[in-house]
């Protein structure tokens, strides 16, 4: 009596467990890929830019609309942001508790493209002993345009909404991008011209890199649970 | 509280109080406000910017800064005569009125005179007045402004700089060696690169031209600054150089001065153009020709030197 | 049944009731139609709204004196938004700059000097009953507390209040935030206000004098109301059609003021273009010109009428002074480009402006000398309206004088847009309209209440007030020609504002003595009110027609309507068993 209660239970579990199932499967596949930049790189040659307005901008720093590593063989290509377009269903994310961190030094963004989870806290920090203005330029979110007068943060939460514009009103050069996703799957390509998206579920995924320049390209790349897969993209922006 | 002031303030003894009250209390109050004067501005900068260091005395506490243009003489000149004229006017009015709060004050004995004060004088200085006030006007102001306005000097023999106010910085406009501006096109504007939106593939002439965003000029050469703005109206203020024109956005507004002295001074905004209006300033160097010259070579071919 | 129109020559002792039932409290103190409820109304709110406008711009100098540091104690009060550690955003600055313009042009002087004191005095000095249209005199009022409501508002509004100056210049104010759409449908609210009262002013003075009452024995107080009603009348129109202008441009996606070709902060603009930012200047300089005119004349009647009481004798060259008031008048219409000589403006015109504004000065000068020669021989008394008087002249003296410099165009260029131009016309409105506003109010309270203000008070507050009101003003007359420009948040980022930032920190610290120089004022108007001693009709010996009426007035304000027989003035006539001879008494009655 007592083992066919026990069996019953043990199957009755299983069968739960298969439903439940996909829930509790790991998210640990990884897709990782490099950024590589095909064509010649002196055509997109980045430019010194004129700090000479404000005193305390003492960096020199060249333009960034478009960075290529030309010691990395092949080229590769920095700031691009590269994300999972389709493939997660409707399956809702928590916002990351860390803050994401926008810094002004040196009047620079830091970083350059910047990828925030909806809901999630957003600091806008002025590290430099000068006054910044933050100027946000979306279409979906409400437009912000705030003074930093001295050191200080700002902390905004943003809706999901594509890659839009941020500036400096008073450093006219300062320029970055914030994108805002409804999940945590997405990586910006460094000086290594690397991405890596980690803890994803398995599935089929359209990865999408987007540079501001160059556009977007997709992939279709399909993961199995722990898997990691490689996928590259090249940008040949200057062929006919 | 209010009753026993007044049935005080009416008395013999109470009315000195009051008199000696307020006038105590006037007495401190004053020097408290003295002490504040002449005590160190402690306020500093939220966000220092005066690191370029500006070269000859600025103001001197009470008058103007010092002047380093060729016409500037003629509007100083015009200020403290006109100063002049003002302080005689106010101490001569000053001192008739001072005496009749003295003389005339109600008194036993003393009666206000009822029939009609005879002021000839006043029907002399009146016009008096106004022989000064046309003479400012018709023989200083108008042919200072008509020297400002209509006298700009050839442009082949000037130097030419095209301002373009934006908020809230100033973008300058040197032609370059073939002493023609380039094509600016709206929809080029690239506000890190390309700021002026110069459309550098398309028209030759924007090939040799450079942007900066500090003004160079020569010493001693006629300059015509073409002021305009992007977005809202500024003013494109060289307090040194005695020049104030708007940059309003739709004009291109000429200007022209000549320094007579170098050193590095300061470009301000003088119109309210939105949240950074007060830190919207650009250095101004006078230099010799050839050192301008130098400098717009050099920036015509970046070298690649900056942080990665 | 109302008597406004009646023709005056059919006043008779059987026409001074109103045959209405006795009204509630609501009709009686709220929405009465009486000009003299409505008059204390207009002064109250305005006084309120002074000391808000005041109370701005003292939190503002804080920020100039200080730059960056924290504001104690008050700082907190204000939300993390706008002042943060309570250290205030330059957007906020912007914000209370404009408001403090706007809240002090439009809804403390004028409601003050014109809605308060002239719907008050004006028909109590014409022997008139009443206005000639009580319920456009209630209607003006509530549509000037709609306005002023709408403005307040404005604060709350995302962005914050207008910031864009109360000059609201295009293309700054159309990109500017929702603020700027509150603060052109409040002025909407505002000149409509204006429009119904100058109207109101103008048919009062020219259908309702007392029997005798000629144009030339109007006291100068009814000239200077005469004229400023026909200055709001002609010149408010094209402000208001330029704000529904501009809030088209706003809300529409019209371009009446905006050019072609605009980049803001990088994003070409997708308005159509075509349009002139200096349009909006001509529009509101057209008016705003007047403007400053409607701030002064006021003033100068309630001056006219203290120093003739406390010198006891009449005005000097009193048909001198009103042909000068008319003709400034006039004047005042064709110089409002002297705002804008630095817009690009050739030599023709500039010499036109210019060459109107010298001639602007002279009825002014005449004016202000004319009541300084009535001092002249005269027996003067030193009362505390009398004290705000004498000080109104030489403050007056000076605003106008250093308007010199700015009305030629060629000193101009280096003083256009700096402090010197706000020590300019805050001599003439600050020191200038506002001393002459108190001296009405000590002068006509008992009038208003039936009782007088402490005496001890008001020279306290005299004497304080003269003296950090000039340390406030005189030194941004040094800071102007220094070129510091108007309008900074800190101007201690350029090299010349850093060596007159001394100035500065004297001006903030004369600006809060100065606040706290109120309170005896205040304490003295709200506790006289209970404990002032109680007076008789005529307690400053006055001859004009409103010390005739009780303190104070009841509804329909004369006993019997006053016949007048003789001028405004008439101190110490030879044969007069008095020093004064009223203008309603025959001389049996004398």
């Amino acid at each position: 009596m007592k083992r066919n209660v026990v069996t019953t239970m043990l199957i009755g579990g299983l069968a739960l467990a298969t439903l439940v199932g996909p829930a509790w499967a790991d998210d640990n596949a990884v897709i990782k890929g490099k950024i590589i930049f095909k064509g010649d790189p002196d055509k997109h040659k980045r430019e010194p830019l004129d700090t000479t307005k404000d005193a305390n901008c003492t960096k020199k720093i060249g333009s960034e609309h478009v960075i290529i590593d030309k010691d990395n063989s092949p080229p590769t290509l920095r700031n691009v942001m590269v994300s999972i377009k389709e493939g997660l269903g409707d399956r809702k994310f928590e916002a990351p508790k860390t803050p994401a961190i926008l810094d002004q030094t040196g009047c620079q963004y830091s970083p350059h493209v910047l990828g925030v989870v909806e809901g999630q806290e957003v600091v806008i920090r002025n590290s430099d002993n000068t006054n910044h203005n933050i100027h946000f330029l979306p279409k979906i979110n409400d437009e912000i345009n705030k003074t930093q007068p001295k050191p200080m943060d700002d902390v905004v939460k943003l809706k999901k909404e594509d890659p839009f514009k941020v500036k400096c009103d008073v450093h006219p050069w300062m320029g970055m991008y914030i994108t805002v996703f409804n999940h945590p799957f997405f990586s910006v390509t460094g000086k290594d011209g690397t991405y890596q998206i980690k803890g994803l579920p398995p599935g089929k995924y359209v990865v999408q890199a987007w540079h501001e320049k160059f556009g977007t390209m997709t992939a279709n790349v399909e993961v199995t649970s722990g898997a990691t897969k490689e996928n590259d993209f090249t940008f040949e922006p200057d062929k006919k | 509280m209010l009753r026993l002031l007044r049935d005080l303030s009416m008395t013999k003894a109470g009315s000195h109080i009051v008199r000696r009250g307020w006038a105590g209390l006037v007495v401190v109050v004053l020097t408290v406000v003295c002490i504040m004067q002449v005590a160190p501005a402690h306020g500093q900068a939220v966000a220092p910017q005066v690191k370029v260091p500006i070269d000859g005395e600025y103001a001197r506490g009470l008058g103007l800064p010092t002047d380093v243009s060729k016409h500037g003489h003629g509007i100083d000149w015009l200020i403290h005569a006109t100063h002049v004229f003002m302080a005689v006017l106010f101490v001569g009015w000053g001192i008739f009125f001072v005496y009749c709060l003295v003389k005339f004050r109600q008194r036993p004995g003393h009666q206000a005179q009822y029939d009609l004060v005879k002021a000839k004088p006043s029907k002399y200085i009146e016009v008096a007045v106004l022989v000064v006030e046309i003479v400012l006007l018709l023989g200083f102001s108008v042919p200072i402004w008509a020297s400002v306005k209509n006298d700009l000097p050839d442009p082949d023999k000037a130097f030419r700089v095209r301002v373009q106010a934006e908020q809230f910085a100033w973008n300058f406009h040197y032609p370059g060696a073939d002493k023609q501006f380039g094509r600016t096109d709206p929809k080029l504007v690239d506000t890190a690169i390309n700021p002026l939106g110069l459309d550098r593939e398309g028209d030759p002439h924007a090939k040799d031209d450079v942007f900066a965003m500090e003004l160079r000029i020569p010493l001693g050469v006629p300059v015509i600054c073409e002021i305009s703005s992007k977005d809202v109206i500024h003013s494109f203020f060289l307090p040194v150089m005695r020049v104030k024109q708007d940059s309003i956005p739709g004009m291109r507004i000429p200007v022209w001065f000549e320094a007579v002295k170098e050193g590095t001074y300061e470009v301000a905004c003088a119109q309210l153009c939105g949240n950074n209006h007060y830190s919207m300033r650009a250095v101004m160097y006078i230099q010799p020709t050839t050192d301008v010259e130098k400098w717009l070579a050099e920036k015509s071919k970046p070298p690649e030197e900056f942080v990665d | 049944m109302s008597h406004g129109s009646n023709d005056h020559h059919h006043h008779g002792p059987d026409h001074h009731h109103h045959d209405h039932p006795e009204l509630g409290w609501w009709r009686k103190y709220v929405f009465s139609t009486d000009h003299k409820v409505i008059g204390v109304w207009y002064a109250v709110t305005a006084l309120v709204f002074l000391l808000l406008g005041f109370s701005l711009v003292m939190t503002m100098r804080w920020q100039l004196a200080y730059p960056g540091q924290p504001l104690p104690v008050i700082g907190a009060l204000f939300s993390e938004n706008v002042m943060p550690g309570g250290v205030m955003l330059p957007e906020f600055y912007n914000s209370l700059g404009a408001m403090h313009g706007t809240i002090m042009v439009f809804l403390g002087i004028v409601p003050l000097i014109v809605g308060g004191f002239g719907n008050y005095v004006m028909p109590l000095q014409i022997g008139a009953p009443d206005m000639a249209f009580p319920k456009i005199n209630m209607a003006s009022y509530w549509v000037y507390f709609v306005g002023g409501i709408v403005m307040l508002a404005s604060f709350f509004a995302p962005g914050g209040a207008a910031n864009s100056g109360w000059t609201s210049y295009t293309p700054l104010s159309v990109t500017a935030t929702a603020g700027q759409t509150w603060w052109l449908i409040g002025m909407v609210f505002l000149i409509t206000s204006s429009l119904l009262g100058s109207l109101n002013f103008i048919v009062t003075i020219i259908q309702l004098r007392a029997n005798g009452l000629s144009f030339f024995r109007l006291p100068f107080f009814v000239w200077s109301q005469f004229v400023t009603a026909f200055l709001l009348l002609l010149a408010f129109p094209p402000l208001e059609a330029a704000a529904v202008l501009q809030l088209m441009d706003r809300v529409a996606g019209s371009s009446f003021f905006m050019p072609t070709g605009l980049v803001v902060s990088g994003v070409v603009q997708s308005y159509t273009g075509g349009g002139s930012p200096l349009l909006w200047q001509h529009l509101f300089w057209f008016l705003a010109h007047p403007e400053v005119y409607v701030l002064i004349l006021p003033g100068m009647g309630m001056v006219a009428e203290v120093i003739t009481s406390n010198t006891r004798k009449p005005l000097w060259g009193y048909r001198v002074m009103v042909y000068s008031l008319v003709f400034l008048g006039f004047m005042s219409f064709i110089v409002w480009a002297h705002h804008m000589f630095i817009t690009g403006m050739g030599t023709r015109i500039s010499a036109f402006f210019a060459t109107t504004t010298m001639i602007i000065s002279i009825p002014s000068v005449v004016i202000l000398t004319a009541l300084v020669i009535t001092l002249y021989r005269s027996s003067i008394r030193y009362t505390v309206p009398m004290l705000f008087a004498l000080a109104f002249l030489p403050m007056f003296a000076i605003g106008g004088l250093t308007g010199l410099p700015l009305g030629l165009p060629a000193a101009d260029i280096q003083l256009h847009d700096t402090y010197y131009v706000i020590g300019h016309f805050h001599y003439v409105v600050a020191p200038g309209t506002i001393f002459a506003a108190f001296a009405g109010i000590y002068h006509w309270y008992p009038k208003v209440t039936g009782r007088s203000m402490n005496a001890a008070l008001g020279k306290i507050h005299f004497w304080l007030s003269f003296i950090f009101i000039n340390a406030v003003f005189t030194p941004m007359f040094f800071q102007g020609m220094a070129g510091v420009s108007r309008r900074l948040y800190d101007q201690t980022l350029y090299q010349h504002g850093v060596e007159v930032q001394g100035w500065t920190i004297m001006s903030s610290w004369g600006a809060w003595m100065l606040g706290l120089s109120q309170v005896p004022f205040i304490l003295n108007f709200f506790l006289s009110m209970r404990a002032g001693r109680k007076v008789a009709d005529n307690p400053w010996e006055s001859t004009t027609l409103e010390w005739a009426a009780p303190s104070p007035p009841p509804h329909g304000n004369f006993a019997t309507v006053p016949v007048v027989y003789r001028g405004p003035y008439e101190y110490s006539v030879p044969g007069t068993k008095r020093d004064f001879f009223p203008q309603h008494l025959t001389k049996a009655e004398a």
